[in-house]
């Protein structure tokens, strides 16, 4: 994303939602605005409480989550357990490429440079931004690749429980977004356009909505979230600009 | 939103910005303060996002740091 791009995402932090009948009509108009630090800190704790809860039903045989969700793993196959496996390893594994990734911008032609020099560096950030993400992709399937040996190297009683173990942290990683994700939407959703009011004054009151409202309200919440890369890009690239006009 | 105030009237202090802009302030601040190093004691840009190694760093920049001063004394200040 360009720098101007990143800078209009960043302060296109409210909006306003009208809430659509299933004839698409407006039914109601609501506030919705990207919630504060301590509110943030809020979501994540409501979330975290969601999700360990969520883990001690996983973990008892006798609950319907482990009934349901669980148990079936145990009359996989050894290639659909590796599958199994590799599906629920994505998103750590994106987490641990995320954890050190960098991707090294253009460097900046200095006073001295010649309009070549000039139009090398122009180019080299139009491309910049594709060139990153095939770095990424090329990473994140080295490391797929990478456990999948590991994962065919187990044997098949490791295997079934290491798929498990990873199901039901995948499952309550999941809890966690999306619960975060709710109580996010429960801060960030006022009545009035002065930011007020909430909408909802409990979890309750929101998750009783119909799904239609939620994901209305969810996925209007969503669209003024930034990525955590988009975030961090934003900040870098303000920052090396004044390092570079105080140099 | 009007030509230099960029942030919101609404916002009523800093516990009230968007988590968004809180971070990218602070962040700001961490890098700006990086200026305030000699420019071989700066961090380098990509671990800037990473607490662990940028703690490791300033740790390695207290630990060969040299806390002895070289003071001159001339010679027509020194009493016989």
């Amino acid at each position: 994303m360009e720098q101007k791009e990143l800078l209009k995402k960043l302060f296109s932090w409210s909006n306003v939602l009208n809430l659509v009948n299933e004839k698409d009509e407006v039914v109601m108009k609501v506030y919705q605005r990207l919630v504060g630090d301590m509110d943030l800190q809020k979501a994540r704790m409501s979330a975290l409480r969601f999700s360990r809860e969520l883990r001690l039903r996983l973990r008892d045989v006798a609950s319907d989550e482990y009934i349901g969700l669980v148990q079936p793993i145990e009359d996989l196959t050894r290639d659909q357990l590796i599958t199994l496996l590799l599906v629920d390893s994505i998103d750590s594994a994106r987490q641990e490429i995320d954890r050190d990734y960098y991707y090294a911008e253009p460097k900046e032609p200095d006073e001295f440079a010649t309009t070549e020099e000039h139009e090398v560096y122009a180019h080299k950030w139009e491309t910049w931004e594709a060139e990153r993400e095939k770095d990424y992709q090329h990473k994140l399937v080295a490391k797929m690749d990478f456990l999948k040996e590991q994962f065919e190297l187990l044997s098949d009683e490791t295997l079934l429980a290491r798929a498990k173990t990873m199901r039901i942290e995948a499952l309550c990683e999941q809890e966690l977004k999306n619960r975060f994700l709710e109580m996010c939407v429960l801060f960030g959703t006022y009545e009035d356009a002065q930011f007020t009011k909430h909408l909802f004054d409990t979890y309750l009151e929101f998750a009783s909505q119909p799904d239609a409202v939620k994901n209305q309200l969810i996925e209007g919440y969503a669209r003024l979230e930034m990525s955590t890369i988009g975030l961090k890009e934003s900040t870098k690239s303000q920052a090396s600009e004044q390092v570079s006009t105080s140099q | 939103m009007k030509l230099g105030q960029p942030l919101d009237t609404r916002l009523m202090g800093i516990n009230d910005y968007p988590y968004t802009i809180s971070y990218v302030i602070r962040k700001a601040l961490q890098i700006e303060s990086f200026n305030e190093l000699p420019k071989k004691k700066r961090p380098p840009e990509n671990i800037w996002d990473n607490g662990a190694e940028l703690e490791l760093w300033i740790e390695n920049l207290s630990a060969g740091e040299d806390n002895t001063v070289d003071l001159i004394i001339p010679d027509w200040e020194i009493e016989d």
